[in-house]
């Protein structure tokens, strides 16, 4: 059974449409996050779910419940709404120490005062920062306040958490840590959640499934990999990971395949979206997927070294012939001059330009 | 819905007290006889009257002189103190930086006392200058002294929306002139100057409007020479037909009120474009002040000079003229030098009351309306909703009433509405004026705290289920309490500056420092008031001495 469920949402600023109508659904025990880039409106479609904006139309329910629903004018305040919600600043109240910020929710549900005690602590204990309780937020690191955040949201059971770019305020080291600590929590707990962020690695990483939105509109959802190998649209393609774009024009437009004709190449893909013959189009490959050959053969081309870059575990090549770049990846260094280069059918992706 | 109830209700109240002091005002302009006479009828003759009276006339032009030429002193001046405060190497800025506001604080009675007392034609300068060249080579008595001592007096307001305005100019917005080859002065002129402008334009607004409202210097400096403005016009009404000419005072205040309105209206258009501009500015780095060179000591005489003409001479005047029995030519100091006045003070019960009334309103009362004032602000804080825009509005209308309008309107009030009557001649009805006349002040201080406060943080609260009136008791109002205790600070020095409001309300258990001296004043008991004005200094003084102490920003 689905734990939340948003239907055709939409939410105006003054005359500006920030959501045009976005639904999707969150599986009990699943991590679903909400990624697009900054003013595709993902933080806004949290908000809406936390109570903090009000949509003009459409249908927000928990388990059943309904939170919000436009068209009978139901808008539960968030006190009511009984969700848990870690901000990207996290919001711990600097005048309460941790003990005082995690036990505040327990307060306000009447809860009485030995329970608290013993709920905060064990909240604390399960989160690794049981030491801290006597704390002030400010005498804390980065990574510890984003715990206290989480454990304050977790404290009351609620049957879902919305994470506001949980990690974006920690630095790069500890960011990857997090990431894999807050999956395990998420999962271990059997919480439902709904996380936002604007970085592809960390929802491809911590989410069972990827809402991306483009515009206040959801331009594809699926599993990460379904996101990743598989993308519906340019946006989508060029969105995940790093990539090539080649442009050129469709040919050969049948059955989901499509090639790229530029000059007197052709290349043959995968056709992604809709697409027409004949129509300008731009191919795009992953770095990663783009191969060096060792001689002339379909689909692959003759381009020169122009520059390489050390990055410790690989190097970054980048080749040029006319007006293309293509960058793809080596283990090794390879010689300057002219090398040929392979772009695997089904990793080129023939899309509109639009 | 509590919280909900609590907002529209505060509201309402707040609604309610700053429409009833200015409605009855206009219907009483449009009556023949005060409104509590038994015989009264609709009728425009006040108007007429007032508009036929030369006086008025006169009062009015005065006023725009002296709003305009005091403008033109303080502006110049005080965006020049900005500049060597905020910019420059000037030396001792540790004592310069409270000092230069302490004019805000200072009663304007009480500096015109002084001004009388050091430069009157019998002054203490006055017999020194006369004694050393055998003229006094100046007038004390007449429009350019009150528009010259108005400008000086006034330019702290400059200096602090410009230094305000001039710290928010990004460090690397001048820093990128420089790169492109600007000598630090080019850039103080072509980039900083412009960046401040707006800011300017409003303090320059500002200064013209509270040009409208002098009271104090013109009463104390004008009236001898028969030199009137709008609200000493207004004062000197009560005694112009012989009986109370309650109507004709209703159409000078209506007059007032319609000039000040617009100039409310233009500040507020222009705060709101001057903190746009600013925010334009990049990031607040630190940066390395402007060296003054041979310039700086110059500069630093320059702002004590300044300092000296326009607290310390009137302070010292009046505090020496305190301690001594009389003062001429040809009088030395030690034969003279007493405490009497002193001690008449004490055997003097009004001036006991006075004192005792002063600190408790003061005190008790500044936190009494910090407490008002809180209510509006939390009541108007973060709502989504139309009623805040003319909640707002109704703030700022009583900005347009100067303190002795709103005196006025007051004791009207108290009149008018028969259950209020038996506190007219109680402290509620002082304490109630000076809450109304600074409610947009004081409002606006505890608002500018409350939102400092992350909005996440009352967020957070809320969706961890929190009400929001739980949410406003348990995280706004401990966030802000730091907040709210400067603002009473601020509230009781201003309180116990207070002089004009007080004025029409004076009575047996309503006397103030500030309109018990207006009234000695009166009546030439300058002994009295010297020695009143030396304690209204002190308590002012101790208020500021525990401000800076406390660390607490003078302005809001």
């Amino acid at each position: 059974m689905a734990d939340l469920v948003i239907e055709n949402v939409k939410l105006r600023y003054g005359s500006i449409d920030i959501l045009k109508g976005v639904s999707l659904s969150v599986e009990r025990g699943q991590i679903v996050a909400l990624l697009g880039p900054s003013g595709s409106g993902k933080t806004t479609l949290l908000r809406c779910v936390a109570g903090l904006e009000e949509p003009h139309d459409g249908r927000i329910a928990i388990a059943g419940k309904t939170l919000f629903d436009g068209s009978k004018g139901v808008a539960l305040a968030p006190e009511e709404r009984g969700l848990g919600l870690v901000f990207q600043s996290y919001a711990l109240w600097p005048h309460k120490t941790v003990f005082a910020n995690v036990a505040y929710p327990l307060k306000l549900r009447g809860v009485s005062g030995g329970d608290i005690r013993a709920r905060v602590a064990r909240a604390l204990d399960s989160i690794g920062i049981g030491h801290l309780a006597e704390r002030f937020p400010h005498q804390l690191s980065g990574g510890q306040q984003q715990r206290v955040a989480l454990a304050r949201a977790l404290v009351y059971e609620p049957p879902v958490i919305l994470l506001d770019e949980p990690l974006s305020n920690l630095d790069a080291k500890l960011r990857e840590e997090a990431r894999v600590w807050l999956r395990q929590l998420i999962s271990d707990l059997g919480l439902s959640a709904l996380c936002v962020t604007h970085d592809q690695v960390e929802a491809m990483a911590m989410a069972d499934r990827i809402l991306l939105l483009n515009g206040g509109l959801v331009e594809q959802q699926g599993t990460p990999e379904e996101m990743y190998q598989r993308p519906a649209s340019l946006f989508a393609a060029e969105f995940m990971g790093a990539n090539n774009r080649l442009p050129g024009k469709a040919a050969g437009v049948r059955e989901g395949r499509a090639s790229l004709v530029f000059g007197d190449q052709r290349l043959d893909g995968v056709a992604c979206g809709p697409l027409a013959e004949g129509e300008e189009a731009y191919g795009v490959v992953r770095l990663e997927r783009v191969r060096m050959a060792d001689g002339p053969g379909p689909n692959r081309l003759r381009m020169a070294l122009t520059s390489e870059m050390y990055l410790g575990e690989r190097y970054e090549l980048v080749f040029k012939r006319d007006d293309l770049l293509v960058r793809t990846f080596a283990t090794a260094k390879l010689p300057g001059g002219e090398h040929w280069l392979e772009f695997p059918p089904d990793a080129l992706w023939v899309a509109a330009r639009s | 819905m509590p919280f909900a109830l609590f907002r529209f209700a505060t509201l309402a109240i707040m609604a309610s007290a700053v429409l009833a002091p200015i409605g009855l005002i206009v219907y009483q302009s449009f009556l023949d006889a005060p409104f509590f006479s038994p015989n009264v009828h609709f009728s425009l003759d006040a108007f007429q009257f007032v508009l036929e009276d030369e006086d008025f006339w006169t009062a009015l032009s005065t006023s725009v002189i002296v709003a305009a030429g005091m403008t033109a002193i303080s502006v110049p001046l005080g965006v020049v103190l900005a500049f060597l405060m905020a910019r420059t190497d000037v030396p001792g800025k540790w004592l310069l930086e409270p000092l230069v506001l302490v004019p805000i604080f200072m009663s304007a009675v009480v500096l015109a006392f002084g001004y009388v007392v050091a430069l009157g034609p019998v002054g203490i300068v006055s017999t020194f200058v006369k004694g050393l060249i055998g003229v006094v080579p100046w007038s004390i008595y007449s429009v350019t002294a009150i528009t010259i001592i108005a400008g000086l007096t006034h330019v702290p307001h400059v200096y602090l929306y410009t230094s305000a305005a001039l710290r928010n100019v990004g460090a690397d917005l001048e820093e990128a002139a420089r790169t492109t080859g600007a000598s630090p002065w080019w850039v103080a002129v072509s980039v900083s100057l412009p960046m401040v402008t707006p800011a300017v334009l409003y303090a320059a607004v500002l200064i013209f409007f509270l040009g409208f409202e002098l009271f104090g210097l013109p009463l104390v400096l004008g009236d001898p020479e028969g030199i009137l403005v709008l609200a000493t016009y207004l004062y000197k009404l009560t005694n112009k037909l012989g009986v109370p000419s309650y109507q004709l005072m209703a159409v000078v205040v209506v007059a007032i009120i319609l000039i000040a309105i617009p100039l409310v209206w233009l500040q507020r258009v222009l705060l709101a474009s001057s903190n746009k501009y600013v925010s334009v500015g990049g990031k607040a780095a630190k940066r390395a002040p402007l060296k003054l060179g041979a310039l700086r000591w110059p500069a630093f005489c320059l702002i004590v000079l300044w300092f000296a003409v326009s607290v310390g001479l009137p302070v010292f005047g009046i505090a020496l003229r305190s301690v001594v029995t009389t003062w001429g030519e040809g009088v030395r100091l030690s034969e003279v030098l007493t405490l009497a006045h002193y001690r008449d003070l004490v055997d003097y019960p009004n001036a006991i009351h006075a004192i005792v009334n002063t600190v408790l309103i003061g005190t008790i009362g500044g936190a009494a309306s910090v407490a008002c004032y809180t209510a509006v602000a939390l009541a108007m804080h973060r709502w989504q909703s139309g009623m805040v825009r003319i909640a707002d509005y109704l703030v700022m209308i009583p900005r347009a009433m100067p303190g002795i309008v709103a005196g006025l309107a007051m004791l009207w009030l108290f009149l008018f509405i028969k259950p209020l009557a038996p506190f007219r001649s109680t402290l509620f009805s002082v304490w109630l004026a000076y809450t109304i006349v600074w409610l947009a002040y004081g409002t606006r201080l505890v608002s500018g705290t409350m939102l400092q406060i992350g909005r996440e943080l009352e967020e957070a609260g809320r969706s961890v289920g929190g009400s929001q009136g739980r949410v406003a008791r348990d995280v706004t109002l401990p966030l802000v309490r730091g907040g709210i205790l400067a603002a009473w600070l601020l509230v009781f020095l201003i309180f116990v500056r207070e002089y004009s409001t007080g004025v029409y309300l004076l009575g047996p258990g309503t006397e103030v420092i500030g309109s018990l001296m207006v009234s000695l004043w009166g009546t030439g008991a300058i002994d009295l008031v010297s020695a009143l004005s030396v304690i209204n200094i002190l308590i002012i003084s101790a208020g500021l001495g525990l401000a800076l102490r406390l660390g607490v920003r003078l302005h809001g």
